[in-house]
């Protein structure tokens, strides 16, 4: 159902489907709700994920990213693309959450709390591997991790974005609330920390 | 341009983001140099190398855990105040917004005439108490004048012997 014509308006982002999905939805339409509810969250739990560390305090985070965007639904007005703007509310979510239980998260030297059996399930083709291969290969995605996790926050968030999102540096740039240029920067200084750490493995 | 410049551009070249005059000059210096060839493959190997961590998947109830969690949250004034905004914007609700403001203002004013009863029978309980007091003084008021005038002290003798002064009389 389309609310708003965007040949009629000269706002840009009315062209966005998500956009027209979250309109649907201010006007009552909860089927738009949970379909932008069923795209969004299983990106933004891997999302906050990879960015906090922990497998439940992410999908706490995701799940009060999509109570912030239910409640926001009578006065929401886009101002950017729908993905932009979901993305930084979660950006903002995960900052905070680190920033008040630094404490509670997960050791640089640890691998990710991924729950139960879960690290297995991390590492692509573990079955096929003999013993000695899948050990290799859990040390490889721990040390992926352990390099991940130890960038400067505002690298993390760059890298997360380009490679795993495939956000251009525009996205990133609007989602990190900074310019293109500064997004390039920092993927430049990510990359290089990325490189002498997975020394090992390349 | 040497390998340290050459190094410094690598990130970028492999994102193909230089601007055309420098990704030819990078290409060039890679072409004849071993080492900067190793480098930059060690850059390359280890941005893929971000892609050996899989995806991990939501629990299977996550719709309906999150629509769970929203409604214990929603206060209870809130939420009929957005079933009855839904129910507005489906059906025309008319009638029975009709019949609830009569019945609002029927409530009304029967609670106001109670209260306008018992105020009214409070008056009456107070009138009737002073109205039987004033009956009760009414012949001490008729007389007021007289019993005014008595000079009780000077009077009293005449008073006591009121019976034998009419008889002489």
């Amino acid at each position: 159902m389309t609310v708003f014509n965007p040949n009629d308006n000269l706002n840009p982002y009315l062209s966005d489907p998500d956009v027209q999905l979250m309109l649907s939805f201010q006007q009552g339409d909860k089927a738009a709700f949970e379909a932008l509810l069923r795209k969004y969250f299983p990106r933004l739990l891997n999302f906050i994920y990879r960015f906090v560390g922990t497998r439940e305090i992410a999908e706490d985070i995701t799940q009060e990213v999509f109570i912030k965007v239910y409640k926001s639904g009578s006065y929401y007005q886009p101002q950017s693309k729908f993905q932009t703007w979901v993305y930084t509310i979660a950006k903002n979510m995960s900052l905070n959450e680190l920033r008040r239980n630094r404490k509670g998260m997960v050791s640089l030297d640890a691998p990710f709390d991924t729950g139960k059996n879960e690290m297995q399930r991390q590492m692509a083709d573990t079955e096929t591997l003999g013993p000695d291969q899948a050990m290799v290969q859990k040390e490889k995605v721990t040390a992926i991790r352990k390099a991940i996790n130890s960038l400067p926050e505002n690298q993390r968030l760059a890298v997360l974005l380009r490679r795993y999102d495939k956000f251009s540096y525009e996205q990133i740039a609007q989602t990190m609330g900074t310019s293109e240029k500064a997004v390039k920067s920092l993927l430049n200084r990510a990359k290089e920390n990325l490189r002498t750490k997975l020394v090992k493995w390349v | 341009m040497n390998c340290e410049s050459i190094k410094k551009l690598m990130p970028i070249y492999l994102e193909g983001e230089l601007q055309p005059q420098e990704s030819k000059e990078v290409k060039d210096h890679l072409a004849s140099c071993l080492l900067c060839q190793k480098e930059i493959s060690a850059f390359e190997r280890s941005w893929d190398m971000l892609d050996e961590i899989a995806d991990i998947e939501p629990a299977p109830d996550y719709v309906s855990r999150f629509w769970t969690e929203l409604s214990l949250r929603t206060p209870w004034h809130e939420a009929i105040l957005k079933n009855l905004s839904a129910g507005l914007s489906k059906r025309p609700l008319v009638p029975v917004l009709a019949t609830t403001c009569i019945m609002i203002i029927v409530g009304f004013l029967s609670i106001q005439n109670y209260f306008n009863g018992r105020l009214s029978d409070e008056g009456l309980a107070h009138l009737n108490e002073g109205y039987f007091e004033m009956v009760a003084n009414m012949e001490l008021i008729e007389h007021y004048e007289i019993i005014e005038d008595i000079d009780f002290l000077v009077d009293l003798e005449v008073i006591e012997n009121l019976d034998v002064l009419e008889g002489e009389a």
